[in-house]
């Protein structure tokens, strides 16, 4: 499994490889890329089963590079992982090349539910499955003080 | 307060002060929301004020453009460092004194993407028409005060906190 992460934003990039995490895909996994002509780069060698892919970043936008992965013949299936909500945006999207459209803030199950069934043909052999995330707590935090208290399990 | 999807507005004929209110109730949920399901926490929506009446407070603010045929606008995010740290710590699952200067700006440049996402299908919606977001834009100073806005268009002011921290989003709406 080799699953490709694009967005400029480094935190969003964490918060992807984290919950990819909680859906069996590990970091080992994942390789990264914080615009749309390093997607195209990467994306060159053929050997991606997975790429998310956001939409606004500075250097070249996300569909854009869905649309010059899909004229290099490559057929790796591509989720757009994005702000840009609009239901013009997500037929832009899919006319670009894209298979499916996730906005953020998603969660985990959303995700999931996504993935797999992008990954349906092969799942199975993957062996992704939903690992639930950490239950909420409640952490009592006092900056000024410097520490973290109790964890209160929800 | 209420859902927006409470409201049925009609923009040909609605006033300002009512796209102004759906607005306001688009940023509150569209934060809420964004803190919940990605910060895996609930912050508290406080007050609504209008910008002559709030003091600047923040230490890090990102704002992001929204434009479309029918109007534009500004949403932004002021929070002080401790707050800032607090809520992208929560982002990232990590101890909010980790969170490093780096991921502190990117954090919050992505928690005001989202928001204004988020409202921008509202926005939308209501005036059946397309926006587009502009990338996020970050200031960092001590108690700095954004003023790029639409003319005439002041800052609605919302105030949230968050373990007794309070954070402030704006949001600035001018129809064509």
């Amino acid at each position: 499994m080799k699953c490709l992460v694009v967005d400029d934003s480094a935190v969003m990039r964490k918060i992807l490889i984290r919950e990819l995490g909680h859906i069996g895909i590990g970091p080992e996994s994942i390789i990264q890329a914080d615009d749309g002509k390093k997607a195209v780069w990467l994306a060159r060698a053929g050997d991606l089963d997975l790429i998310l892919m956001d939409w606004n970043m500075p250097e070249m936008k996300g569909v854009e590079a869905v649309a010059e992965i899909r004229c290099l013949g490559i057929a790796t299936p591509i989720l757009m992982v994005t702000s840009e909500g609009e239901a013009r945006q997500a037929n832009k999207a899919m006319e670009a090349g894209a298979n499916d459209y996730l906005i953020k803030p998603f969660s985990t199950m959303a995700l999931f539910n996504k993935v797999s069934t992008l990954l349906a043909h092969v799942a199975g052999e993957l062996g992704l499955e939903l690992i639930c995330p950490p239950p909420r707590r409640a952490y009592s935090v006092n900056l000024d003080e410097g520490r973290i208290g109790p964890v209160i399990e929800e | 307060m209420s859902s927006t999807d409470k409201l049925n507005l009609n923009f040909q004929n609605q006033t300002r002060s009512a796209i102004d209110a759906a607005m306001v109730n688009a940023v509150v949920m569209a934060t809420l929301k964004v803190c919940r399901v990605m910060g895996d926490v609930e912050v508290l929506f406080k007050r609504l004020v209008a910008q002559k009446d709030y003091s600047p407070c923040g230490d890090i603010s990102a704002l992001i453009g929204i434009a479309g045929d029918t109007g534009e606008g500004v949403v932004a995010i002021s929070l002080s460092l401790k707050a800032a740290n607090l809520l992208v710590g929560r982002l990232l699952r990590v101890d909010p004194r980790s969170v490093d200067s780096y991921d502190r700006k990117d954090g919050v440049g992505e928690l005001v993407n989202m928001i204004a996402g988020s409202t921008k299908i509202e926005l939308a919606r209501l005036t059946d028409a397309s926006y587009n977001l502009s990338l996020p834009s970050l200031i960092v100073g001590n108690n700095h005060e954004i003023i790029s806005r639409p003319k005439d268009s002041p800052y609605l002011v919302m105030v949230f906190e968050l373990e007794g921290q309070e954070f402030i989003v704006q949001m600035a709406y001018k129809p064509k």
